[in-house]
């Protein structure tokens, strides 16, 4: 099976506010644009997430949220590239039990052969802290911003596709 | 750092590495002997048997499961099973299945991730399993991958990966899909071939050569390798005493150097976890883990601490058989909704568990409002540090002439790794100190 144009990936957890917002954002993405597909990598941690970088094909537009210095709910797309102006800052040089987040995960793909074109979509998160088990569990701040963060993505989506060859 | 021609000279290492939490060893010699080692744990206390004071029992099991990311699984049940034991609660063949699936896929998660991302590193000379990427790509590879699939297990039984929530008192809140259970049964099978290559890359490993006996306690059961239920078996007195005899075991002392309480049995230490189960219930072994255990060169009774790594990997094997028979019992079976209310009321239990460190045992009481009016938790950590301390006292004059500081030092942090200590649990661990 050929691999395709682009997946959309969402991680975070729902059990933390707004670290849920990239789940949240491609569950309600709607139709995708030919050769786009969703993926949902929920809970994932950093082991697991260099293991489902290095089993996806294609180019990669990962969704989720991030601590950038920004105000809450600002969202930011950039490629995960040495040479972006806007770079993930791994927090750990050795592996422990604890600390590793996407970047040491997509460090650990790229050592390992994941050569593929990988995006993020990040957005700034409101609040972090644990909330009870709900349909929806992220900040009311963040909840109002959903719908430009929809567009945000789904515009940034158009604009990757339209870079991509039709099959990867 | 001194020279080899010193008269005495010491060992610090602070902070150890590739262990759950800190701690640190010192070591202190004079004119080529070993006059002080210590193993000192300097987490601060938590204070979870607090926190449940005044809680509904089935709000226990969530809370408790916090202690631990590693072993969350673990604790949860083990609270499960004393707060139905408190209450007098009865649970199901098909919820019993289900929880011994979720303890063995946190097992399968847990050694996984000691065994090639906390221990490999030490045998193929790395100082992490960052340059083993560049070294040995398919080994982390397949590390990954295997890990992935455990997270995926647990995920399928328990809800999610770390602090699942499908499990509560007696019984599961939401059932497992079947069609998933099959997919995972598939994935599991398939990655058979990838444990025989696990176990021989450890077959690969040059163990260190050192033995020292010592007491080992696990649970032992009558018709099943004891992981999820039994009794308190010692290799010492070669008999078994129930479950809510614990404090009898565990006897729990304090010394000056660890927040840490210390534990010892039958004599001055004794050792939980792996090891400790491989050599209690090795004939209970599933057939291919007991083949794994004569590839890796794992002889009951095995007295080398280091050889608990071997033993993870040989539960590894055990487990993936085991949970591939138990998947197909339940897919044969199928899941049917049961009930699961209950009345909160007084009372008193204890439960205890196999986790992937060791026997873990948890105690609540409750008060006529059915409030929880009292709480204990001894973890495995914690019962094995006085034996890991010992192990080093032993160790070290026996090293001292004949290797480099610095390769003592590497040797006892690696001593240390092999019982996959969990301080944070135990209160966490290590920094080697060599004091002059």
């Amino acid at each position: 099976m050929n691999a395709p144009a682009l997946t959309v990936a969402g991680i975070g957890s729902r059990h933390s506010s707004d670290d849920a917002i990239g789940l949240w954002l491609v569950e309600h993405l709607g139709e995708l644009p030919t050769g786009v597909r969703r993926a949902q990598w929920e809970d994932a941690d950093a082991l697991s997430l260099a293991h489902l970088l290095l089993e996806t094909a294609g180019p990669l537009l990962i969704v989720d949220c991030a601590e950038m210095g920004l105000g809450g709910g600002e969202w930011r797309c950039f490629a995960a590239t040495a040479e972006a102006n806007m770079k993930l800052i791994p927090r750990s040089r050795s592996i422990s039990t604890h600390g590793l987040g996407l970047a040491e995960a997509l460090a650990i793909a790229r050592q390992l052969g994941q050569g593929g074109v990988v995006n993020i979509f990040a957005v700034q998160p409101f609040e972090l802290g644990l909330r009870p088990p709900a349909e929806n569990t992220l900040s009311e701040a963040m909840q109002a911003r959903l719908p430009q963060l929809l567009t945000a993505l789904r515009q940034s989506i158009y604009t990757l596709r339209k870079r991509m060859p039709e099959e990867a | 750092m001194s020279n080899g021609n010193d008269k005495s000279w010491t060992i610090q290492v602070d902070h150890v590495t590739r262990v759950e939490g800190h701690g640190s060893i010192r070591i202190s010699t004079r004119d080529g002997k070993v006059e002080e080692l210590k193993l000192s744990i300097v987490e601060a206390h938590r204070f979870f048997e607090s926190f449940t004071d005044g809680m509904l029992p089935h709000e226990i099991p969530w809370i408790v499961g916090r202690i631990c990311g590693i072993c969350c699984v673990g604790h949860q049940l083990a609270a499960s099973k004393a707060v139905e034991a408190a209450l007098g609660l009865t649970v199901s063949a098909q919820s019993q299945r289900l929880r011994k699936l979720l303890n063995e896929s946190q097992i399968l998660q847990s050694h996984l991730l000691h065994v090639y991302f906390l221990a490999v590193p030490d045998y193929l000379g790395a100082p992490s399993v960052l340059p083993l990427i560049k070294t040995h790509p398919e080994v982390v590879k397949r590390a990954l991958k295997l890990k992935h699939l455990a997270n995926e297990f647990t995920t399928v039984i328990g809800g999610r990966a770390l602090h699942p929530m499908s499990n509560t008192l007696r019984g599961w809140r939401k059932l497992p899909a079947l069609d998933k259970l099959e997919q995972i049964h598939a994935r599991l099978r398939a990655a058979l071939p990838d444990l025989d290559a696990t176990v021989n890359i450890v077959k690969s490993l040059k163990i260190p050569e050192f033995e020292r006996e010592t007491e080992y306690v696990s649970l032992k059961h009558p018709q099943e390798y004891a992981l999820y239920d039994g009794e308190i078996y010692s290799s010492d007195s070669g008999a078994s005493v129930p479950v809510s005899e614990y404090r009898s075991v565990t006897n729990e002392f304090t010394v000056p150097h660890s927040t840490a309480k210390w534990a010892r049995w039958h004599r001055e230490s004794y050792m939980v976890g792996a090891l400790a189960r491989v050599n209690n219930n090795y004939d209970q072994l599933h057939p291919a883990a007991q083949q794994a255990a004569e590839t890796l060169g794992l002889r009951t009774p095995c007295c080398n601490p280091y050889m608990n790594n071997v033993a993870q990997v040989v539960e590894i094997v055990h487990c993936a058989h085991n949970s591939l028979a138990m998947l197909e019992q339940v897919l044969d079976e199928g899941l049917a909704k049961e009930d699961i209310g209950y009345t909160p009321g007084p009372g008193h239990g204890v439960g205890a568990i196999e986790v992937p460190r060791g026997t873990l045992f948890h105690e609540f009481r409750f008060d006529e409002q059915g409030r929880c009016s009292g709480a204990d938790a001894v973890i495995p950590t914690s019962q094995n540090i006085n034996n890991i301390e010992r192990d080093m006292k032993a160790f070290a004059p026996r090293m001292l002439a004949e290797m480099p500081r610095d390769e003592l030092t590497l040797h006892l942090e690696m001593l240390l790794r092999a019982y996959d200590p969990c301080i944070s649990c135990s209160v966490h661990m290590l920094d080697v100190e060599f004091v002059d």
